[in-house]
Formats: C-alpha cells, sequence, structure tokens
C-alpha cells in the first residue's frame, strides 16, 4: 500500500497554500457518487477561497488541502459565542485502479469542491458482443 | 458471591450524581469530533464591534436563495435548506458523509439590533452577517401625568 505523503514532505512542488498552518486541521465530509461515467465526490470546504484549495494527485494518492480565510470579518471584531473554531481542511486517500487519474476535473462553488474522476477504459462497463452462428454446428 | 454494600437513599443519590459526572467527563472527552457531526447546522460563531454584531456561519452548497434570514428585536433567526442533486438516485451513492436537510437556527442577540441595516454576504460557503446596534438614542423624559378626578 503506497504511504499516504504530506504535504510537507514534497519538495518538488510545494503547495500554494503554504502559509503557516492554523492549529486546527478538519477532515471534510464527503459524498461520493457513482455514475456510469466514473465517480463525484462532493466536499465541503467553506471559508476556503479558490486560490486556497489544492488538489493533487500523485501516483493513485488524492490529497485535498484548503486554507479556511475568513476574510469578511472586521479585524476589530471580537468574539462572543464560538461554535466553530478556524481550522484548515486535509484528506488524503488512495483511488482504486477504476479511476482514470489523467482526466480528473473539479470545479469549486459555494464551499463545496466537486470532483469528477472518470473511470478508466478497462473499468468501464464494455458491452460484448454475443455472435450466435446462424449456421447450425456442424462438425 | 457478591457482597452488596448497602447505602442510604441518600448517598445512592451522591452515587449516581458521582456516576453521572463520569459519563459526562467521559463524553466530554471523547466527542470533541462527534459534536462536530451531529450538532446543529449550521454551526456559527457571534462577534461585536462597537457598533455591530457579526455573525458568521459555514454552510457550504447553500444558495443566496435557499436561505431566509430575519430579524425582530434581538431576535435572529436563518433557516434554509442544504440539498444533494436532485437527478442522483439515493443507490448511486458510495459515501454519504454531508449533512443535508431543512434547517433553522435562532439566535439571541445580546442587544437589539436595526433589521432594517441587516446586510447578509455568502462568500466561498460562509455567511456573513453583519448586524448594526440599535443607536442609543438620547434618555428621554418621560411625562408622568396624574389622573385628574
Amino acid at each position: 500500500m503506497t504511504p499516504v505523503r504530506h504535504w510537507t514532505e514534497s519538495e518538488t512542488s510545494p503547495p500554494k497554500a503554504d502559509a503557516p498552518r492554523s492549529a486546527n486541521v478538519y477532515t471534510p465530509p464527503l459524498d461520493i457518487h457513482e455514475t456510469p461515467e466514473g465517480l463525484v465526490l462532493e466536499a465541503d470546504l467553506p471559508g476556503v477561497p479558490p486560490d486556497q484549495l489544492e488538489v493533487r494527485v500523485e501516483q493513485n494518492v488524492l490529497t485535498i488541502y484548503g486554507k479556511v480565510d475568513w476574510s469578511h470579518l472586521p479585524t476589530e471584531a471580537r468574539l462572543i459565542y464560538e461554535e466553530v473554531l478556524p481550522g484548515d481542511y486535509y484528506r488524503s486517500f488512495i483511488l482504486g485502479d477504476e479511476v482514470d487519474t489523467e482526466r480528473i476535473s473539479a470545479d469549486f462553488n459555494n464551499g463545496v469542491l466537486r470532483l469528477i474522476l472518470p473511470k478508466a477504459a478497462k473499468a468501464r462497463p464494455r458491452k460484448i458482443e454475443i455472435r450466435t452462428s446462424t449456421s447450425s454446428p456442424t462438425g | 458471591m457478591n457482597i452488596w454494600t448497602w447505602r442510604p437513599t441518600l448517598d445512592a443519590l451522591g452515587e449516581l450524581q458521582r456516576q453521572v459526572d463520569r459519563l459526562f467527563d467521559f463524553t466530554q472527552d471523547v466527542s470533541r469530533q462527534l459534536y462536530q457531526a451531529w450538532r446543529q447546522f449550521p454551526a456559527f460563531n457571534l462577534y461585536e464591534t462597537p457598533n455591530e454584531f457579526w455573525l458568521l456561519a459555514p454552510m457550504p452548497g447553500v444558495r443566496p436563495e435557499d436561505l431566509d434570514v430575519t430579524l425582530l428585536g434581538s431576535t435572529l433567526t436563518i433557516r434554509g435548506e442544504r440539498k444533494r442533486p436532485d437527478q442522483v438516485p439515493e443507490e448511486a451513492y458510495r459515501r454519504m458523509e454531508r449533512w443535508v436537510g431543512k434547517w433553522s437556527r435562532t439566535v439571541q442577540l445580546p442587544e437589539s439590533a436595526d433589521a432594517d441595516k441587516v446586510s447578509a454576504l455568502l462568500e466561498n460557503g460562509v455567511l456573513y452577517l453583519r448586524i448594526p446596534k440599535v443607536s442609543e438614542g438620547q434618555p428621554r423624559q418621560v411625562q408622568v401625568k396624574t389622573s385628574s378626578p
């Protein structure tokens, strides 16, 4: 099994969101559903500006890292009630052989990341033609 | 053979109290992550500046048309709905971790706010509500009348 490499261990292409990380790192909840063409993954990453989101595929390991920025809050605002602690999002998992990692596409709207993971050609259902010999089997 | 230690009623209550305390301690230790999952949607923070309150609530996937904000005096209510894509049948899901459904949360602000001046912004799946406080008017002299006979 391929070990999941952490961001900081990657030297070839450092992630864009490389600023000092906050203390809280959350695992974003996600849905995965299947379509005839492949898998669709949707993950909640509220508060992550598009330029602070990094989706990476290395070998067969898909990694999502998003840095939260509550930019609209005035700096002088004083906290009086708290349910949400600011934090970043990190999730990494291994893709099965069925996914064509070259053709993964992503969009990111309203804090929801949507990844299209197309099935590799070999994993796509293929209809096998069954031919019947019209002529009677003769030896 | 078990030895049953008899306790008077009051002590039994004390024991119950201790057990409940232990349960709660345990729950607090274990459940921080769990709490994140089952708490009400959306979670929110409330902030204050000299003239405003600010509410911040992450609500990924909620569109402005799915959101309703009302303020009455100091009672703020936000409600809305979060949906999965309509056309996807449930049996197509391999994983369902994201919470969906209709939701509503009510917040009692520490003081009255100006409903007409509330402004809302949804950005990157986070709702920011700017709620100006009601400006403190001049102290008002209340006329006291006596009912003349």
